[in-house]
């Protein structure tokens, strides 16, 4: 079995744990669940593959490590493999799209056990120093300390997120459907490509369909239908028309 | 208002349009879905002007499955969720829908000649899980991407065409005066 392939399927050397949450959500085979997205604006022109080749250079993944403050850490990696994190242009960007991962390691250090080895370790270093009780700064660092030990006995959870951008249309497809891995996707892809997304929605949709000026403004104006004798304003109070 | 603004005041539209959908699948019923199929010997039920004929997209027959997921408007701690064989036509779902119960989750099948889709859309959020495409033909894996991105484009194009026909009526006169009173029947009325 190539290595890279391997590594999908074992703890590895770049410290991740494939987990359930791991699994990616199926752009590329098996049951699909994706959000779509669309870049605002004008397709991407002139030499926008050498500058999409660096921006994901500079923001590719790069694991975590026990010893730094971060908690998270979100990169650039294969749409195939989360483990290839070093991407040439034709890994990612292909005639009309991008087709690209993004990597989502997280420390994930049960609350209950760390306070369990914390309480261990605040009444050793107040046996050794001789103390009955630690200041708030000493509580602080021995919870880093704590923190930063228990890290090295465990290896961070990793999401990967399949990510496919149509360069001609806009359209964004980012495999998940969660709202905090969208906020993440979002961003990072605002970052790396300086583009702004929208998410695809009534109003958008509308607005790709050639609406006018008139009808959106139709369209905003629009309240939520009474559809129900429950939803007469006299019952309920709230605003509604149709 | 900027996008986001306006993006949020019509978001209510995407629960709306999926009872609209639920509402008019039940209209076409099961046997439309059949009757679509590539290898249908049966007739179908309804003429065929009346299966979803979305502008820019070829008809097709739509089907709600199960789970149905339902969220009151005004509180959606108010959830229920209804599972089994035709979950739309349960006595459950529609006095859901009489409580004031909107779909926030609908599982939808799609079936147009041989092909064949499946995905639930959040009324919410517009996003799509549990998506099932048309089976593949090509095996190279950059082929096989493409021709899915192709699928997943064309049931997105269906969708689209459903959601502009929605808002289309919404801002109509039609809504008010003949949609919206036959939907309340509907919502009203006892399943046999």
């Amino acid at each position: 079995m190539p290595r890279r392939r391997l590594a999908s399927w074992l703890w590895v050397g770049t410290g991740a744990r494939v987990g359930q949450a791991a699994a990616p959500m199926g752009l590329l085979s098996g049951s699909a669940s994706y959000t779509r997205f669309y870049v605002r604006g004008d397709a991407p022109s002139g030499n926008f593959r050498s500058r999409f080749e660096k921006a994901v250079a500079l923001d590719a993944f790069r694991p975590l490590a026990a010893e730094e403050e971060e908690d998270q850490r979100v990169g650039w990696c294969s749409i195939r493999d989360p483990f290839v994190t070093e991407l040439q242009r034709d890994d990612f960007l292909f005639s009309d799209h991008v087709h690209i991962g993004l990597r989502i390691d997280r420390w994930r250090v049960p609350r209950n056990l760390f306070k369990a080895h914390y309480a261990i370790a605040e009444r050793e270093f107040m046996d050794a120093q001789g103390l009955h009780r630690l200041s708030r700064s000493q509580k602080e660092d021995l919870q880093v300390f704590v923190m930063r030990r228990l890290r090295k006995q465990t290896i961070p959870a990793m999401r990967h997120v399949e990510l496919s951008w149509e360069l001609g249309t806009g359209l964004v497809r980012i495999a998940t459907t969660s709202k905090s891995v969208l906020e993440q996707a979002t961003v990072q892809f605002e970052k790396s490509f300086k583009l702004p997304m929208v998410q695809h929605a009534v109003f958008t949709t509308m607005e790709r369909a050639g609406f006018d000026e008139a009808q959106l403004t139709k369209l905003l104006a629009l309240q939520p239908a009474r559809l129900h004798a429950e939803d007469e304003p006299a019952k309920r109070g709230a605003k509604v028309g149709g | 208002m900027d996008l986001l603004d306006q993006i949020e005041g019509v978001r209510f539209l995407g629960r709306e349009w999926l009872l609209y959908l639920w509402y008019e699948s039940e209209r076409m019923g099961a046997a439309d879905v059949a009757a679509m199929r590539a290898d249908a010997t049966t007739p179908l039920a309804r003429p065929p002007q009346e299966l979803f004929t979305p502008k820019g997209v070829d008809p097709f027959a739509l089907h709600v499955t199960s789970p149905l997921v339902l969220e009151s408007r005004f509180d959606q701690v108010e959830r229920v969720s209804i599972t089994g064989t035709e979950p739309s036509e349960s006595n459950e779902a529609r006095a859901a829908l009489r409580e004031g119960k909107l779909p926030a989750k609908l599982k939808l099948d799609f079936v147009r000649g041989e092909h064949e889709w499946a995905c639930t859309v959040d009324g919410d959020t517009l996003s799509l899980s549990a998506v099932h495409l048309p089976a593949e033909l090509k095996r190279e894996e950059e082929a096989a991407l493409e021709e899915r991105l192709y699928l997943m484009a064309e049931l997105e194009r269906m969708l689209d065409a459903l959601l502009q026909q929605y808002v289309e009526l919404r801002l109509s006169k039609r809504f008010a005066t003949t949609v919206r009173p036959a939907m309340r029947a509907w919502i009203d009325a006892d399943i046999e």
